[in-house]
This record gives structure tokens, sequence and C-alpha cells, in this order.
């Protein structure tokens, strides 16, 4: 029987810390490894459906109200493979499959025209500092309710420089590091070249197609992507520490529709385990997340 | 999203030869002016020609004329130096 299986019935109270520590890191260990097919094939499949979406609307073969809804998704979808890749999910650096790993960091947030090792220095960043006023990166999502998160991202993208852009810019100038400067440089040309090719397209006539195909879903899937991955899991974001700056919760949308942040708990433990793995695990995981007094709302 | 990351321009560095940072910081200081008038850029570069081809969509006698573009080159122009100077789209 593996220790996952036995843990569900044993009493915790009496152990120590360390041995709860002990505990946790052999029922995760159950979890981790293995390459994620899921989210490589994810990536691949995402990124097609997006690049298929501008010859057919470009050509007028799809209409506009099919094509936002569509990117939109697209757009959505393009963060977590990529935030596999971050956390080096995939392969780590001098394995066999690392380029794969590098390959699915770049490629799969195109739609939502992010730098993936901007993306990954600040996500360590949030990794390492969580909740932190000063230095979470991600801070800028907390709010006393969802409605409101909502309502102050939307005014935040109404701003030309965002809170958000900004505390990115200063997650990477405190890093200070070589690898630092040419994230943000990088970062810096991917915004540069999305206007480019809004300014282009727009100019040759194709202003709505490419607002359907960019700008819209940008838009409206980054508030998405904030809510659920940034706000929701973290919410009170009152708390620090390794049981208490991330939270499980159950949402009316499912797991699906929240895309594993139900189980976001587990990531901040054990941040290499893949996210298809994080069900499985949260749950026989749960009863030392208890014993931990970890926040798990309805879950 | 770092998508405004990076307001630091490139400088030469330590060990860089003059004409190389000179070059560097110049670069730099153009840089800074695109992204400071980015706003009104934008309000120019997409929001006018979407505003044209929003009037002509809408309005099919207007598809072969120059005002829809007159008019979205006065609104986007209009929008993007008030966001330029106000920080807010809106």
């Amino acid at each position: 029987m593996s220790v996952s299986a036995t843990v569900q019935e044993r009493d915790l109270s009496a152990l120590t810390s360390q041995e709860l520590m002990r505990l946790e890191r052999s029922i995760a260990e159950e979890f981790m490894g293995g390459l994620p097919w899921g989210s490589i094939a994810w990536a691949f499949t995402n990124l097609v459906v997006w690049l298929s979406l501008w010859p057919l609307t470009l050509s007028g073969l799809i209409p506009l109200w099919v094509t936002a809804p569509i990117a939109t998704v697209n757009v959505i979808l393009s963060y977590l493979p990529s935030h596999e890749a971050q956390h080096r999910i995939i392969a780590r650096e001098g394995e066999r499959l690392f380029w794969l790993n590098e390959l699915v960091g770049h490629l799969s947030p195109v739609p939502l025209g992010l730098s993936y090792e901007a993306a990954r220095l600040t996500h360590y960043e949030h990794h390492k500092h969580a909740n932190d006023l000063e230095l979470d990166p991600d801070i800028n999502t907390k709010s006393d309710s969802g409605w409101r998160m909502i309502v102050k991202d939307i005014r935040s993208q109404l701003q030309t420089v965002t809170k958000m852009g900004t505390a990115y810019a200063k997650a990477l100038e405190r890093l200070g590091t070589e690898e630092a400067r040419r994230a943000g440089a990088t970062a810096l040309i991917y915004a540069l070249a999305t206007n480019a090719l809004l300014f282009g397209f727009a100019w040759a006539g194709h202003a709505l197609e490419v607002a359907a195909l960019v700008w819209l879903p940008r838009i409206v899937g980054g508030v998405y992507i904030r809510f659920f991955l940034s706000w929701a899991p973290h919410h009170p974001a009152a708390d620090l520490g390794r049981y208490r700056d991330t939270r499980g919760f159950r949402s009316r949308l499912g797991n699906i529709l929240t895309m594993g942040m139900q189980y976001h708990i587990i990531h901040h433990l054990y941040p290499r385990m893949p996210l298809f793995r994080h069900p499985a695990a949260f749950r026989a995981l749960r009863p030392i997340l208890v014993a931990r007094g970890c926040r798990l709302d309805g879950i | 999203m770092p998508r405004d990351s990076v307001a630091q321009p490139p400088d030469g560095g330590a060990g860089s030869d003059a004409p190389a940072a000179a070059g560097a910081s110049l670069m730099g200081r153009l840089l800074g002016l695109l992204l400071q008038g980015m706003p009104f850029i934008f309000g120019i570069g997409f929001i006018a020609p979407l505003i044209a081809q929003l009037l002509e969509r809408t309005l099919p006698a207007a598809a072969q004329a120059q005002w829809p573009l007159l008019v979205g080159l006065a609104i986007g122009g209009t929008w993007g130096a008030v966001a330029n100077v106000t920080g807010r789209w809106l």
C-alpha cells in the first residue's frame, strides 16, 4: 500500500513538524517526475489553432464573431504550458529533452505575447515572495473580492503604463543579473513587435481582424488568467509562508475552467510537480495540509 | 505581463568603448522617446485605422471615401495624445 493511501487513516496530530514534513515529501514523491505529455500536446495544439485562425480570418473564411472567442480561449490556454516549462517540469538544464522544455516555454505563450525568460524570472520571484507587498510581482491582483479584482484589473489595463508591468520591470531590476537585463530587453522587444504587428495589419486594412485575433483576446484573456492564476489561489493574499501563502478553493466553474487552479497550493509546495497530477496529489496530501493549517476553502 | 517593462535603456557598461557606449546611449534615448510617445503612436497606428474600418463596415457608402480615415486619425490621434498626457485611456 502506498504512503498516500495509509495517511488517510492515520492520526497525524501526534507527529512532529519534521515527521510531518518527511511524510509529506514521501507522498509528494509519488506524483513527481515523468514527461507531461498532456501539457506538451496542449501547448502545440493551442498554438496551431491560434495560428490557423490568421489565414482563416484574414481571408474572410470565418467571421470575426467566431474568431474573437476562439482566439480568447487560445490566449487563456497559452500560459500554463509555458508555466510548466518555467519550472523545468518537462526537462531540466542538461537533460536530453531540455530543448523541448525551452521550445514549449517560448512558443506556448506566443498568443499572449509573453516573453518566456521575463515570465520565468519574475515568476520565480513570485514563488520566493508570494503575498509580500513589496517583493511579490503578482501582488497587484490582491483584492477583497473577485468582482473588485476584475474592476481593479480593468482599471489598471486602462492605464498607459500598468502597475503590473511596472512590478515586473522592478522585479527584473532588483535581480540585477545579466540574465534579468536580457529578459527585460526581450520583453520590451515583444511589446514593440506586438505594436508593430497591430499597426502593420491595421494600416493594411485588417484592423478589425487583428483586433479579433490579438488585441481583444489579450485584454479579455489577460483578466481571466490573472483572476484564476493569480487572484483566486492566493486570496486573501494576507499571509506569508509555505502553508499559508496559497490556498485550495472550490470554484463553481470546476477544475477545467479554472485551469487546475483549485489545487494551486500543491504547485507552491512542489513547483516541479506536473499540473495534471495536482488533483490526485491534493487528495493524497489533504490530511497533511489540514494538519498544517492550510486554507482549503470548500475543497 | 511584463509588456512595458524595462524602461532602463541599455548602456555600454564598464569596459565598452566610447563610440559603442555613445551609440547605445543614443539608442536608449530614442527608445525612451518611442516608449514615452507610445499611447499617441498607438492612437495613430491602431485606433485610427480601426475606427476607419468600423465606419466603412457600418456605412457602406463610406467604403471608397477618404473621410473615415480622417475621422479615425482625428479620434485616434486625439485619444492617444490625451492618454499620453493623462496616463490613462479612459
